[in-house]
């Protein structure tokens, strides 16, 4: 019986208008992301191949993973130019939103970005009116007059309005890779197949969640159109309201100093340095390097220290929200979220720490012979620890949840 | 007969119970944010407060020519009305190595995403069964029949439904506004206040295109389940997809090198490049003062040279046109090499400019964009705001040097041993002051981007009677 309900519901759903609509937004969108950030990352790999350090330069830099078509997350800021200059002080090069500012009012859209707003949008308008339309038509009625139960009538409506929902985004994502990945010759290897994999699974486990919810609000409204306006309202919290309210909220728990304040800091112990050594005659036991090192290192724990109970309040506060949870885990199985970030940054540390102490030219430059900046990113095994459990975690309670709920619910379900 | 239509699609708006959700919602979220973005002010006020004294006391203390254009950084105030458009962040300005990186994953809640995102997705759910609810339960052939223009209904219809929206926006925005004016620690005054009107009508003619949409679809598919169907579809496109899409398909379309490749490039063009000229450049002024530079090389300390100057009156003349000349060989090698990184910046920012311009044409084929862009302009935050206050730190600044100048040329009558290491008194140099610019400006610098809203307005409203006359009941 459940074997019908799902063919029923497959060929209902795919013959409708709403999966040819979905299929367009669908299909436009995820390949537009792929077609786009695989420009981009190419881009940047030969940005990379013009910077990349060579012999005795203080540089540090990375280079673009492919994985940031996928899930673009904070590669801008991994992929930066580095340079360590004199007294070990860590020069930032600027990056494309300092100067073209339009990208500070849009998000990146990678394909994360689609699925996270466009595809989880999709997902609950999809199974928002799952029930209360066979309600408002009279099909309900007339199914569970004929001794049909209602467990095998909710799974199979369950499972067959997901694999309705699943199929434009596999075929579009399999169009996307063949096209624009394979043919653009993106070096892939196996072991990053493996990382799409589960990249992929967990975009179905978050579809599957707010598919659930979709079905649940379908199951406890009257009409429609009442469910569709409160699925709508709980996709706009769970994907804008809570996901950007979790920083400010942080905020608001600890002070922390803005970054001009620490870069008005920083340069401050520089000029004061320099200006004591050259008017104390250039005595050695104010030779400055070492006492701009120190300084510097303090401002940065600290504000680092800072920073990051700011974050970790934002990540628990955002990770009720699944959007934020997905943005967690696909960054950082990607290699560009906060963990891959920090992991850099740790890098630049000691590669400052081994170059500190050279000399520098008049505008700071380092001089001296050392090895330059190289950086590998994360194995896959790195990414398997205690917080990718929890976010994933929180992913499955969205799909429980709603199915044990609407499960009890549709059991009481008036079909009147 | 038009008075009684729109009261009816008024009162049909209101006592629905999704409009009491939706307005609870709106307002519930708009006070949140208010209240958390105005927390955030409050610290960013006091953090610039800080830094203008921590910067003023170290100028007092360390001041000196070589460094003093690192020492001067003009700060820029918060601006109030960013606790409606947070617009470009204050941190873009800044490289540095420890960034809150969050903001980058997920950017602020703001009065503009409650706009672009929940007012016009309510639009669209208000007007999808304009049309097709009421040819559904029969009721449009009865309008219909007695004597009612279709274009009447339309404009009832649109009028009626945007006043139950315009009504709920008015009480959230009321809430958030009084919520903020209750606080002591900021003061909106008429400028701000007047800025506030022009961001509210704003977002009525950015939520009516919307509204309109939803109208358009209801009248062109006669079906509210597809017309919800195909408005929201259309809402995705405009409102999540295409403006993202804007600047990297412009940056794809028009490319510009990497900043980093340029910035690389002029730090060498002044820093080895320039050394080397200088030194070069040095050298021949070095050629010409044998002797002299004998002395300076034997003479132990800067005492001793001083004392030998003091003794020999044209030792010391010949020393001072030695210094100035090697002061001019480095101005020499400054001017030029400033000349060179001058001419690569000015093809860069062109460039830049170039892309920025086809970013802002394509994006403005979305209303998300137009809105932000004027919402932000009119708030102080956006891109006119930034360059505005540019101009005035440029016009500042240039005052400000010439004080130095004018200083250092002062001491160096006096302090022959003069450097640009020495400390100078700059105490009483004259203090910026910021004033955001007056609404009238930021409405000239605004008025495109409301055109452009306006002209959707106009072209929706037009489809929608070419739609609805075509509308079989």
């Amino acid at each position: 019986m459940i074997k019908l309900f799902i063919k029923k519901e497959l060929l209902e759903n795919i013959f409708s208008f709403k999966f040819l609509i979905m299929f367009l937004l669908m299909f436009f969108s995820l390949n537009t992301a792929i077609f786009i950030m695989t420009k981009d990352y190419k881009a940047r790999l030969q940005n990379y191949d013009i910077l990349k350090p060579s012999k005795n330069e203080a540089f540090a830099i990375t280079y673009p993973t492919p994985f940031s078509i996928f899930a673009h997350g904070l590669d801008d800021n991994i992929c930066n130019l580095y340079q360590i200059t004199f007294g070990g002080q860590i020069e930032t090069g600027s990056q494309k939103q300092a100067i073209n500012k339009i990208y500070n009012f849009f998000n990146t859209p990678d394909l994360l970005y689609i699925i996270n707003i466009i595809l989880s949008f999709c997902a609950i308008l999809f199974a928002s009116d799952l029930i209360t339309r066979e309600k408002e038509q009279g099909t309900l009625k007339l199914i569970f007059s004929n001794g049909i139960k209602r467990p095998a009538f909710s799974l199979g409506k369950w499972i067959g309005g997901y694999i309705t929902l699943i199929i434009p985004i596999v075929l579009s994502v399999l169009f996307g890779l063949i096209f624009f990945i394979i043919l653009a010759k993106i070096p892939f290897q196996f072991s990053d197949f493996i990382r799409l994999l589960i990249f992929l699974f967990f975009v179905l486990v978050y579809l599957a969640g707010f598919f659930s919810l979709g079905l649940f609000i379908s199951i406890v409204s009257r009409s429609s159109a009442f469910s569709m306006f409160f699925s709508l309202i709980v996709w706009v919290s769970l994907v804008f309201i809570i996901p950007r309210s979790g920083n400010l909220v942080a905020k608001q728990f600890i002070n922390i100093p803005s970054v001009q304040t620490i870069e008005i800091k920083r340069s401050q112990i520089f000029i004061k340095a320099i200006f004591e050594y050259i008017n104390s005659h250039y005595e050695k036991s104010k030779i400055p390097q070492g006492i701009i090192n120190q300084q510097n290192d303090k401002i940065r724990e600290d504000y680092l220290n800072k920073l990051n109970a700011v974050e970790s309040i934002a990540r628990k506060i955002t990770s009720i929200s699944p959007a934020s949870d997905l943005t967690f885990l696909c960054t950082d199985l990607c290699n560009t979220g906060f963990r891959e970030e920090q992991r850099f940054k740790t890098f630049v540390i000691m590669f400052k720490e081994q170059v500190k102490n050279f000399d520098s030219d008049s505008d700071g430059n380092l001089v001296g012979d050392f090895t330059p900046f190289s950086y590998a990113r994360s194995p896959l095994s790195d990414f398997f620890n205690l917080a990718m459990m929890l976010h994933f975690s929180i992913l499955i309670m969205y799909i429980l949840i709603p199915v044990i709920l609407g499960y009890y619910a549709f059991l009481k379900f008036d079909v009147r | 007969m038009f008075k009684e239509l729109l009261i009816k699609e008024l009162a049909d708006k209101i006592f629905d119970k999704r409009f009491l959700w939706f307005t609870i919602l709106c307002m519930f979220t708009l006070l949140i944010t208010e209240s958390v973005l105005l927390n955030d002010y409050k610290t960013e006020r006091n953090d610039y407060n800080l830094r203008l004294l921590t910067q003023k006391e170290f100028i007092d203390k360390y001041a000196h020519e070589n460094r003093i254009g690192d020492m001067l950084d003009i700060q820029r105030p918060p601006a109030k009305l960013r606790l409606f458009a947070a617009g470009i962040s204050s941190d873009m300005e800044v490289n540095t190595f420890t960034n809150n990186s969050f903001n980058v994953l997920f950017p602020p809640i703001d009065f503009v995403l409650i706009i672009t995102v929940i007012y016009s997705l309510i639009a669209i759910l208000f007007s999808h069964n304009s049309f097709s609810g009421e040819s559904e339960n029969g009721t449009l052939r009865l309008i219909l029949s007695n004597q009612v223009s279709r274009v009447k209904l339309t404009i009832t219809k649109f009028l009626g439904g945007m006043l139950s929206i315009i009504i709920s926006l008015i009480i959230s925005l009321a809430i958030g506004v009084i919520y903020i004016l209750m606080d002591n620690s900021i003061s909106l005054d008429s400028n701000d206040l007047m800025a506030l009107g022009l961001i509210f009508l704003l977002s009525v003619f950015y939520i009516s295109i919307f509204y309109l949409v939803g109208m358009i679809c209801s009248a062109f598919t006669g079906s509210s389940s597809s017309s919800v169907l195909l408005s929201l579809f259309i809402w995705a496109v405009f409102t999540l997809t295409i403006p993202n899409l804007s600047p990297w398909v412009a940056s794809q379309l028009y490319r510009v090198p990497s900043i980093n490749k340029f910035e690389k490039e002029v730090k060498i063009i002044k820093g080895i490049e320039r050394d080397d000229l200088g030194r070069n450049l040095c050298k021949e002024v070095y050629e010409k003062y044998p002797d002299l530079l004998n002395i300076i090389k034997s003479a132990k300390d800067e005492k001793l040279l001083l004392a030998k100057l003091e003794n020999n009156i044209g030792l010391k003349n010949e020393y001072v046109a030695f210094q100035k000349e090697i002061a001019n060989a480095w101005d020499k090698a400054n001017a030029i090499q400033s000349a060179k990184s001058e001419n690569i910046s000015v093809d860069f920012f062109s460039k830049v400019d170039r892309q920025i311009a086809l970013t802002k044409e394509i994006s403005c084929i979305s209303p998300v964009a137009d809105f932000s862009y004027a919402v932000s302009d009119m708030a102080g935050s956006g891109i006119h705001a930034e360059a505005y206050f540019k101009d005035i730190k440029k016009n500042f600044e240039v005052s400000l040097w010439q004080f130095v100048e004018a200083r250092v040329a002062k001491i160096k009558k006096t302090d022959v041993m003069y450097d640009v290491n020495k400390y100078i008194d700059i105490k009483d140099r004259p203090e910026f002051s910021f004033r955001e610019e007056n609404v009238s400006g930021r409405f000239s610098a605004t008025l495109s981007y409301c055109i452009v809203l306006l002209v959707f307005n106009a072209l929706l409203y037009l489809t929608l009677i070419r739609q609805f006359n075509r509308m079989k009941v």
